[in-house]
């Protein structure tokens, strides 16, 4: 092939200017990239603190600013140390430390998922640039597992067994694959991707198309073929992307490719809902399942759809309940089971009631994402993903522990 | 005090909107969407601008963080749901289908991150290397991602007369 190919030259007869006048405004682009500057100086020089929090009600954000959502700043305030009665957990954690997991002589890696104890960790190294390589780590060390095979492979979960469930690509198309007893074996039903997995070892995820939508399904184990989710009437696509150790699923159902997608809950029986959306907002975006919560974030869409803003919430499922949690945090929240709830606000963070405790930063750095919280709130992973003179983002793969 | 100053970020920024938009538009193939990338990396740049003075390839620094957006956008779009049945409308709807090009329809037709290749290799004429380290897989991925690609793209462009491809040429 070359540059000459007839395909090229007519894909380069595109007519490439979109159709629309911009709506890019750069004003706001400056505007917004000052207030995240804040946010990160509001966070920088104190180690660990814990913060009195302050409602900081629902950060507005441009419709872009999908990402990197930090709440305004709250002033920091030192909580006195109160003593812990005996066989009742910290009301907050305590003594937070941050290690860096090795990563052999790969300096770029990133921690993409946890289990629920916090031993497990999986991940993966880039040892060359373009490359990946998927990883694990157990108490903190490497383990000697095979690689992934495909392109751009990522675990997305692992469970308290060390099995990993995940997928990568061959051409476009993706593939599932689950790391257990030393062998990466794949998924059965052609085109898939699995998303999550459970310490009963039942795996949730998609066959078809991992970004539209395709059909939910669940493995009853990595070596079961895979069952179908139902869908409603009318509906022919979906996506199935969290489980909970009850076998709760949930996910979304797509009424055309266009669609940002309904968020959708199939019960351990099979039986599925729409869920909910909190009062006064235009939707609700999952970002994990914890001891019969969901948390994510409450969208409010401008009428005119040119704002688009967020606030935190945490959902009873059995309740079919809505509760807004303390301040505003990214729409990465991750919660534990005594209800803490790890995100960033700019600095990773733990929401405990209505208090933040900031994690440690690594070595200075500025940007995180947070990716696994153990079910007892006490050992947190993710990485950074600062840019640096010699990197565009440079990952480094953390985890946390605390009292 | 920055080593690079707002005056700098906008004269940079004003002579670059215009290939930005193009850029993102030929990866997610809609006017609002390609303006909502861009308004992100730029507003990330922004962000980072005072500590960006020694990248020596400005453009190529901030068309990698362009293509990251777009496929980090979409992977997390497996996520994000809105509850509603409706999406708010826009003030402007775009253009109905049968007014887009047959390219800008087959270019659409293919994946994500094929599409990002060829945008990358053919459109922004990215070196192949460069296109692997932008997409985080190595070079014969690439070449591959590219070939059939390609080989999609001849099933519908073979189809063409040649002077469609002048037809297409607004």
């Amino acid at each position: 092939m070359t540059d000459d190919d007839r395909a090229v030259r007519i894909l380069r007869t595109m007519p490439d200017d979109p159709p629309l006048p911009s709506t890019v405004d750069v004003e706001r682009t400056m505007a917004e990239g000052r207030r995240r500057r804040r946010v990160r100086r509001w966070s920088g020089g104190v180690a660990l603190v814990a913060v009195t929090a302050v409602a900081a009600g629902g950060g507005t954000v441009a419709a872009s600013a999908l990402r990197d959502t930090p709440a305004a700043p709250v002033k920091p305030v030192t909580v006195p140390s109160k003593k812990a009665p005996a066989k009742v957990a910290p009301v907050v954690p305590k003594d937070c430390k941050v290690t860096l997991l090795p990563s052999g002589e790969v300096k770029k890696a990133l921690v993409t998922a946890g289990d629920p104890t916090g031993r497990y960790h999986a991940g993966r190294v880039y040892p060359r640039p373009g490359g990946v390589h998927t990883v694990v780590w157990k108490d903190g060390e490497l383990l000697p597992v095979p690689n992934m095979p495909g392109s751009d492979a990522g675990f997305r979960d692992i469970n308290s067994s060390g099995i990993a469930v995940g997928y990568s690509y061959v051409g476009d198309e993706e593939r599932a694959y689950a790391l257990a007893g030393g062998t990466v074996r794949r998924l059965a039903g052609g085109r898939a991707v699995a998303g999550a997995i459970n310490d009963r070892g039942v795996i949730a995820g998609t066959l078809g198309g991992a970004f539209d939508g395709g059909t939910p399904v669940i493995w009853k184990s990595y070596r079961a073929e895979p069952t179908r989710l139902a869908l409603p009437s009318g509906i022919t696509r979906g996506s199935a992307a969290a489980i909970g150790e009850d076998g709760t699923v949930i996910g979304a159902i797509y009424r055309n490719t266009r669609d940002e997608g309904i968020p959708y809950l199939w019960r351990p029986d099979g039986i599925g809902r729409k869920l909910a959306v909190p009062k006064g907002a235009t939707g609700f975006w999952v970002s994990s399942i914890s001891n019969g919560w969901l948390y994510g974030s409450a969208v409010h869409d401008a009428p005119d759809g040119s704002m688009r803003s967020f606030t935190s919430y945490r959902y009873s499922i059995a309740a079919n309940r809505y509760e807004k949690l303390a301040v505003q945090l990214s729409n990465d929240a991750l919660g534990a089971e005594n209800g803490w709830v790890l995100s960033t606000i700019a600095d990773p963070v733990i929401l405990a009631g209505k208090r933040i405790v900031k994690l440690p930063r690594y070595n200075k750095m500025k940007e995180y994402q947070v990716t696994a919280f153990s079910a007892d709130g006490k050992t947190a992973a993710g990485y950074t993903t600062d840019s640096t003179d010699n990197e565009v983002v440079a990952n480094r793969p953390l985890k946390w522990t605390c009292r | 005090m920055p080593r690079r100053t707002d005056g700098e970020y906008l004269a940079f920024v004003r002579g670059r909107v215009t290939a930005l938009r193009r850029a993102a538009y030929l990866l997610c193939g809609d006017s609002h969407g390609a303006d909502d990338i861009v308004q992100e990396t730029l507003t990330k740049l922004y962000s980072r601008w005072s500590r960006v003075s020694h990248v020596e390839n400005l453009d190529a620094y901030v068309n990698t963080m362009l293509v990251r957006v777009f496929l980090d956008e979409r992977r997390r779009g497996w996520w994000k749901v809105a509850l509603l049945d409706w999406l708010p409308e826009r003030a402007t709807t775009p253009p109905p289908v049968e007014e887009r090009s047959v390219v800008h329809t087959a270019l659409m037709g293919l994946p994500p991150r094929q599409r990002a290749v060829v945008v990358l290799r053919y459109l922004c004429d990215q070196p192949v290397k460069e296109v692997a380290h932008i997409l985080g897989c190595s070079e014969g991925t690439v070449k591959s991602q590219a070939s059939n690609a390609l080989d999609r793209l001849r099933l519908v462009f073979d189809e063409l007369p040649d002077a469609v491809t002048v037809q297409d040429r607004r």
